[in-house]
């Protein structure tokens, strides 16, 4: 199973459908697409993006083709149909006082940060940085490869990010724009591979159209030309992105363990005489109407999931 | 002495404006590729990869294609190969299928893609012959 946790959000939906029919060809099976907020979180960064049906996708030129395609390779997992679309916020900024209220409390704490799968931080300061690998409620710490980074990335300072599980996130799609930023990407990713020993390291597209996109194992081929031990450069597209959704998931758990969750459709009882017939008539109130949907009190139930630790 | 080693990958080419150009053969294919490594991995890179780097197959009707390099320089003429995007000013992109040791073994990788992907492709009368052609090129293919 091949994850792509990096396409970055397009207002055109004609392109992300051509990106998608790209990714469906090439054998992925889980995108995430990604929102990029820069300096602190504002009303405007809730989440807005909205996954296309695989109808839609296949609908589109090449569709039919990508479909066979896909058939044809050995490394694609599911069905198109069951091609996984996340979301994914990105928070660019260089003051960790920012970043700190953006995540405060993981995901579900505030209205920003609500409605995404996945919550990434751009570091742009040594300072955020730090902060980002040791405390930051966050899952990607994404770098941007395409420049020079305005810190060292020394070993020290990304410890706690492997401790803590945070993974590190190389986009490739920039070494094929331009020869400067070929360069630097090369030069950046050694310095990880270095600094984390392929370990907390995720390959990532970052591709703005469908052509930057490249086949899972054209991908790994790169990472070993990164210094990616060869073990640790497939799991940075598959296993490792697996594990970081998994963990990703529990966030929206109290405390990562417990889940209130709704049960199934309620059955509806006939109706009776006696002290039954208050709770009839709430039921027929608009509040309280839809008895599928009840959410506190008997209708809602505890789901604990033992995690391990 | 060890037995020099060659490694095949077979790819298929992408076009992005899905046109068939038949000028694009094997030739114009293995020069753009020679560029590629070339300004990827310098001129010790070229040299190294030169000796065994061709272009064995092209299929334009149906995009497959199979190079060959010697095993020592895989990785690099690979992630070469990934860094195109432009080919006379057509976006192109190549699609990784299959790295395999052996012309039999790179043969089925292709001639499976072909039969599983068009299986019943239908080609223009004027290009039937240069279809048969490239077919037969494949499966002719030797060390």
């Amino acid at each position: 199973m091949f994850c792509d946790l990096c396409l970055p959000e397009h207002e055109d939906l004609y392109v992300q459908r051509d990106r998608l029919t790209m990714v469906l060809r090439l054998g992925y099976d889980v995108i995430a697409t990604d929102h990029l907020a820069t300096g602190r979180l504002t009303p405007q960064d809730r989440c807005r993006l909205q996954p296309l049906s695989s109808e839609a996708i296949l609908a589109g030129p090449g569709g039919e083709q990508a479909l066979l395609v896909r058939k044809a390779l050995p490394w694609a997992a599911s069905p198109a149909q069951d091609l996984k679309q996340l979301k994914r916020l990105t928070l660019s900024t260089d003051d960790p006082a920012a970043a700190a209220q953006a995540f405060a409390g993981g995901a579900s704490s505030r209205a920003e940060t609500a409605g995404y799968d996945l919550l990434a931080v751009q570091p742009l300061s040594e300072r955020l940085l730090q902060q980002a690998c040791s405390s930051l409620q966050v899952d990607i710490v994404s770098l941007d490869m395409s420049h020079r980074l305005p810190f060292k990335l020394r070993p020290k300072v990304l410890a706690p990010a492997v401790d803590r599980g945070v993974m590190f996130e190389i986009s490739y799609a920039c070494c094929l724009r331009d020869d400067t930023s070929r360069r630097m990407l090369f030069s950046n990713a050694t310095a990880l591979a270095r600094a984390t020993r392929g370990q907390n390291v995720i390959l990532s597209s970052g591709a703005r159209t469908a052509f930057e996109l490249r086949s899972p194992y054209d991908v790994i081929n790169l990472a070993t030309l990164f210094g990616l031990p060869e073990r640790h450069a497939k799991t940075a597209i598959s296993t490792r992105c697996e594990q970081l959704l998994a963990a990703a998931s529990l966030r929206s758990f109290h405390k990562g363990v417990i889940k209130i969750e709704e049960v199934g459709p309620a059955v509806n009882l006939p109706k009776l005489e006696g002290s039954m017939h208050k709770d009839a008539a709430s039921s027929s109130s608009p509040s309280c109407s839809a008895l599928g949907k009840r959410k506190s009190g008997r209708g809602s139930a505890v789901t604990a999931n033992a995690v391990a630790k | 002495m060890v037995r020099f080693k060659n490694r095949y990958l077979v790819f298929e080419l992408i076009w992005k404006d899905g046109k068939l150009d038949e000028s694009v053969g094997e030739a114009a294919l293995l020069s753009t590729f020679r560029d590629l490594v070339a300004q990827n991995f310098g001129d010790h890179g070229l040299g190294q990869a030169l000796a065994s780097l061709s272009v064995k197959h092209y299929n334009p009707f149906t995009g497959v294609c199979v190079i060959r390099c010697s095993r020592d320089q895989a990785r690099e003429v690979w992630a070469a190969l990934s860094m195109l995007t432009d080919l006379r000013n057509r976006t192109v992109m190549l699609h990784f299928l299959a790295i395999t040791g052996t012309v039999r073994k790179c043969q089925k990788a292709a001639m499976d893609f072909s039969s599983k992907v068009y299986p019943a492709i239908k080609i223009k009368a004027k290009h039937k012959r240069a279809f048969a052609e490239a077919e037969a090129r494949l499966k002719s293919m030797d060390i």
